[in-house]
């Protein structure tokens, strides 16, 4: 055990992965960085650093930086997954599926059912998201409900560093395909994490607080949200329960319906954009399962129906904050 | 007039524990509270568990509302006799919290409040509290525990023994790397480790699986051990409930491995989601399930017991205590019966697997006893 | 360079397997027996064998739409495909995904694509493979006229060549990207464009298997030994429309007879072995009747055999959920 920052987590899951398993390559946009000049190598390691070192123990033949090239990039993972290779592609910001979606939508995700069950297409796609960067429209996109609606790839949204470390390990040991989504606010958050290489199932949400008053269901970065707004109402006399999805596909829906059902009170708290997000489909299916034991409306905290600003008094006032999801929560109090 | 008040404060269980919740008071104002009367229900992070009354006395007044978080150590109620005055307890009060600092455990990593040394090809994580005292105990937890166990029990002894308590091979934070699970290697493991931090003589305390090492030990090193606390050991009789191990091992979520855990407690409210999910983060560490499984076959055999270690027991020329839960739902405490009758035998009721945690203060009175 | 009988043997009974097998499914879906979209291969066969017959198990190969003669030159299972086409149980992919998801790969074959331009990029990944552990394997990429356009064969081409990736790109250039012609849709030349990603690239005749084999052999072999990724842009012409029921009125009827009549590659193949002596006419006509049989005999199967159940719906989607 010792304290790991969110960053550090992904960077000694690669490490020990790529040690385990010889098949794992990592490949993308500056993942080294410095290829072909006359600088340094490992100029970046990754446009954060998240991938930084790892050129060093791995050479360039497991470590590879691609042109920016989005659609070779996610097809070359893919086929190299379906050919006997464990790769981890980077997809630098999640906006740019926009130019490759073509690889997950028809490509990976379908390989399994189209080809009768034959395909094992064991690659993981690492994708950063989110605002707060003051990174504007084109930067800073929370897109995970475009994946969770593909049949096929799985979709993971750590919300902490002993998350974080777990789940990539599990991601890249899954055989099926994986985007493993990390909101770049998180990068800094610190807690203790396992030395060693450990796994998280997916499918299991993670109960963060426990009480009785209220739930809070969040995913990703919302889960330090929900978790601060949670212990601020603790101190006036309220308990509630913050849920933390881990997974949106699959989706621990007996979680979901046992944490609705505790308190009867639900705020979800998604910062994607509004319309046929997580929290809608959450909301739907404690309705569908759950409704009698509901006691007031769900509440959804969640961006408006707008792209993401980039003046940051605009951006705050866009992203769910802990003020508006303790706002949402005394008005079913 | 303050000298004849006590103050009563929140404990700390267990290295971790940096602030507790009184969760529910059992005594109130006025009432004389026997020393070992359940006084209040207090959560941590990790555990909900109730509190002994370290005294006796008169509950004169309680400091702190329920469900409000302190750091340990803080004033949470005072004692006295019924003639004080209001002003002197209030006087009292603040004085003690004018002179309360929360102690400095700002290093934040857990990973420096524990050591390690290493033995050969194992990595062994420890804690050590209590210093400069004569006599040594050493906590050797059981199958799929660690030395968080010893929580309710290690702090405590510590103000009368210099304490240790070991993570196993396999377990908490020492290497997960166990092939050899017998316990003539895990005797061997304890003693190297004794000899590593200049342990000469030592109290073994073990629970179960941890016990049966300790019987071991005792034998295969004689010099070295003082005396055995045994807390529902292996090895005394065939019957053992197999099922355990095995679903220990097999159990993948939440679901699967809070019934298994509940077996091991007489009151199995005790078992939170928080202490599942830590008992589940442990068994996704890589080397883990191995570990367990070449455990688990030497623990069990054909669902019977592997080790007969009575005739051992029986023979050791120092003293020994066996302290077993009469509910224990994994080996069952008549096991207890029949023994060498120099061993002191306590068996509880209304207690499980777990005495050391269920009745933390009668196990350790035991091992004070234990001489 | 010179085929031995046995080549020459097998170049020909493929190219009449594909040809009788898409033949079939032509009046086959003209008679409303075969549900969804088919697009056939026939008249381009020569390029797929001449390049399949270069390859081994190992090697790889991802198809376009127009899959069925990449599949049967590559090793797929005849009757497991027409099975596949009718939506049977027993297909090669369980039914689940029909002519343009054609796959197997035991055989190498990576899959068809409905995705214009959908195979190269994969490719890349396989050819990634090799080079990593050091097969000494290659991977082909096939696609069309229509796909050159695409960014994914220009980011495919380029990829490869900053890699040094064992990978063949095959442009099956029938000079229609569906109903448009390729003077009006392709800008410049598609030969030029491998050349300007640094691609050893090569224009060949796809009518004539010859040709292709031989330019296919110096590619692979360069590309097996490390010399890097190839470009071979192959001029071809298919006979029926784009799709099944396309009623070709983009072309005039002169072009048709012309491409039946002039461009057949079988027709081509027959006359050149038949007249330098290499093999007796009667050899390919036994040849050309196996295949008929064969076919023949898959549709029977085919049409016997079950469809999935409700019990089929859910399985396939994730190894594990």
């Amino acid at each position: 055990m010792s304290i790991k920052s969110y960053k550090d987590a992904i960077n000694e899951a690669l490490l020990q992965e790529m040690k385990k398993d010889e098949n794992v390559v990592i490949m993308g946009e500056d993942v080294a960085g410095g290829a072909g000049t006359n600088g340094e190598q490992d100029a970046w390691g990754g446009v954060l650093g998240v991938t930084k070192g790892l050129l060093g123990h791995y050479g360039r033949e497991r470590v590879i930086d691609t042109p920016i090239t989005e659609t070779a990039i996610l097809g070359m993972a893919s086929g190299a997954a379906l050919t006997g290779l464990r790769p981890v592609a980077e997809l630098m910001f999640v906006d740019f599926m926009g130019v490759c979606f073509d690889q997950i939508l028809n490509q990976t995700a379908k390989f399994r059912y189209m080809f009768g069950g034959k395909a094992v297409t064991p690659v993981t796609i690492r994708t950063m998201y989110g605002g707060g960067l003051r990174a504007a429209s084109q930067h800073s996109q929370c897109l995970y409900p475009m994946f969770t609606h593909v049949p096929g790839i799985k979709v993971v949204v750590p919300s902490c560093a002993y998350d974080a470390k777990g789940l990539l390990i599990q991601s890249i040991r899954d055989d099926d395909p994986v985007i493993y989504m990390e909101h770049k606010n998180l990068y800094d958050v610190t807690q203790e994490v396992p030395d060693e290489s450990y796994t998280i199932p997916f499918g299991e949400a993670n109960f963060t607080r426990e009480g009785k008053d209220i739930t809070f269901i969040g995913m990703g970065q919302t889960v330090g949200i929900c978790n601060k707004v949670a212990d601020k109402l603790k101190s006036e006399g309220k308990s509630a329960t913050v849920l933390d999805l881990r997974t949106l596909s699959p989706l621990d829906e007996d979680s979901v319906l046992e944490a609705a059902e505790e308190t009867g009170r639900v705020v979800i708290v998604d910062e994607s954009y509004p319309r046929c997000n997580i929290a809608t489909d959450l909301s739907a299916l404690i309705c569908q399962e759950s409704f009698s034991s509901l006691k007031a409306p769900i509440k959804m905290v969640t961006p408006p129906h707008t792209p993401v600003p980039f003046s940051p008094p605009l951006e705050d006032l866009y992203l769910p904050s802990e003020e508006k999801v303790y706002n949402a929560a005394k008005e079913i109090l | 007039m303050s000298e004849s008040l006590i103050a009563i404060t929140m404990p700390k269980w267990g290295l971790a524990m940096k602030e507790g919740a009184i969760l529910q008071w059992l005594k109130n104002e006025g009432d004389e509270v026997k020393k070992g009367e359940i006084l209040v229900e207090i959560e941590t992070d990790k555990v909900v568990n109730e509190m002994e009354s370290p005294e006796d006395g008169r509950l004169l007044k309680k400091c702190v509302e329920t469900d409000i978080r302190v750091p340990v150590g803080s004033l949470i109620a005072v004692y006295g006799n019924e003639n004080i005055s209001d002003e002197d307890i209030e006087k009292f009060i603040s004085e003690f919290k004018e002179n309360f600092v929360v102690e400095d455990d700002e290093s934040g990593s857990e990973k420096d409040k524990y050591e390690k040394i290493t033995l050969g090809e194992i990595e062994i994580n420890f804690s050590k509290i209590g210093e400069e005292k004569e006599k040594n105990i050493l906590f050797i937890h059981g199958f799929g525990g660690d030395l968080n166990n010893w929580m309710f029990n290690q702090e405590d002894l510590s103000k009368d023994y210099n304490t240790f308590a070991i993570d196993l091979p396999g377990h908490g934070q020492s290497s997960k790397n166990v092939t050899d699970g017998s316990l003539k290697n895990m005797a061997k493991i304890v003693n190297d480790f004794c000899a590593q931090n200049n342990i000469t003589k030592v109290k073994l305390v073990g629970h179960s699986y941890g016990a049966g090492i300790a019987i071991q030990t005792a034998s295969d090193f004689k010099d070295l051990i003082e005396s055995l606390t045994l807390i529902s050991p292996i090895g005394l009789g065939n019957e053992i409930d197999s099922s355990y191990l095995e679903n220990f091992i097999t159990a993948e979520s939440r679901r699967d491995l809070k019934p298994v855990l509940e077996k091991l407690y007489n009151n199995s409210d005790i078992i939170t989601r928080d202490m599942v999910n830590e008992v589940l983060n442990y068994k996704r560490i890589d080397g883990v399930e191995s570990s367990l499984k070449n455990m688990k076959d030497e623990i069990v055999k054909s669902d019977l017991q592997n080790n007969d270690l009575k005739d051992i027991l029986n023979l050791l020329d120092i003293p020994v205590s066996i302290v077993w839960g009469k509910d224990d739902n994994i080996i069952p405490s008549n096991h207890s019966e029949k023994l060498n009758e120099k061993i002191l035998v306590e068996v509880i009721e209304s207690c499980g697997h777990m005495a050391h945690t269920e009745h933390a203060s009668k196990v350790n009175e035991v091992i004070k006893k234990t001489n | 360079m010179q085929l031995s009988r046995e080549d020459l043997l097998k170049a020909y009974k493929g190219m009449c397997e594909i040809r009788e097998f898409d033949d079939a499914v032509h009046y086959e879906f003209a008679a409303d027996a075969m549900p969804g979209f088919v697009h056939l291969y026939v008249g381009e066969e020569a390029s797929a064998m001449g390049i399949c017959m270069h390859l081994n198990e190992k090697d790889t190969i991802a198809s376009t739409h127009r899959g069925h003669g990449h599949c049967i030159a590559k090793g797929c299972d005849i009757t497991d495909m027409m099975k596949e086409l009718y939506g049977k149980k027993d297909g090669i992919c369980g039914g689940k995904g029909g002519s343009m998801h054609i796959a197997d790969l035991s055989k190498g074959m990576l899959g068809a694509n409905g995705i214009v331009g959908g195979g190269p990029p994969i490719v890349l990944g396989a050819a990634l493979t090799y080079k990593t552990k050091k097969t000494g394997n290659v991977s082909v990429g096939f696609f069309g006229d229509g796909a050159s356009n695409q960014g994914s064969i220009s980011e495919s081409m380029n990829m490869a060549t900053v890699l040094q990736l064992p990978a063949i790109f095959v442009c099956e250039d029938n000079g229609f990207a569906e109903s448009t012609a390729k003077e009006y849709a392709v800008g410049g030349s598609i030969l030029d464009r491998g050349k300007a990603f640094g691609l050893d690239s090569h224009e060949v005749d796809g009518n004539d298997f010859f040709a292709v084999h031989e330019a296919a052999k110096h590619v692979i072999d360069n590309a097996r030994n490390g010399k890097g990724p190839a470009l071979l842009h192959i001029k071809t012409s298919k006979v029926y429309g784009h799709f099944e029921g396309d009623a070709i009125s983009y072309r005039t009827k002169e072009e048709n007879e012309k491409i039946k009549n002039e461009e057949d590659p079988l027709k081509i193949f027959k006359k050149k072995v038949t007249e330098s002596g290499l093999l007796e006419l009667s050899q390919l006509e036994k040849l050309e009747n196996d295949a008929k049989e064969q076919v023949k005999i898959a549709v029977e199967e085919s049409k016997k055999a079950d469809f999935p159940t409700e019990k089929d719906l859910l399985t396939d989607v994730y190894i594990k959920y």
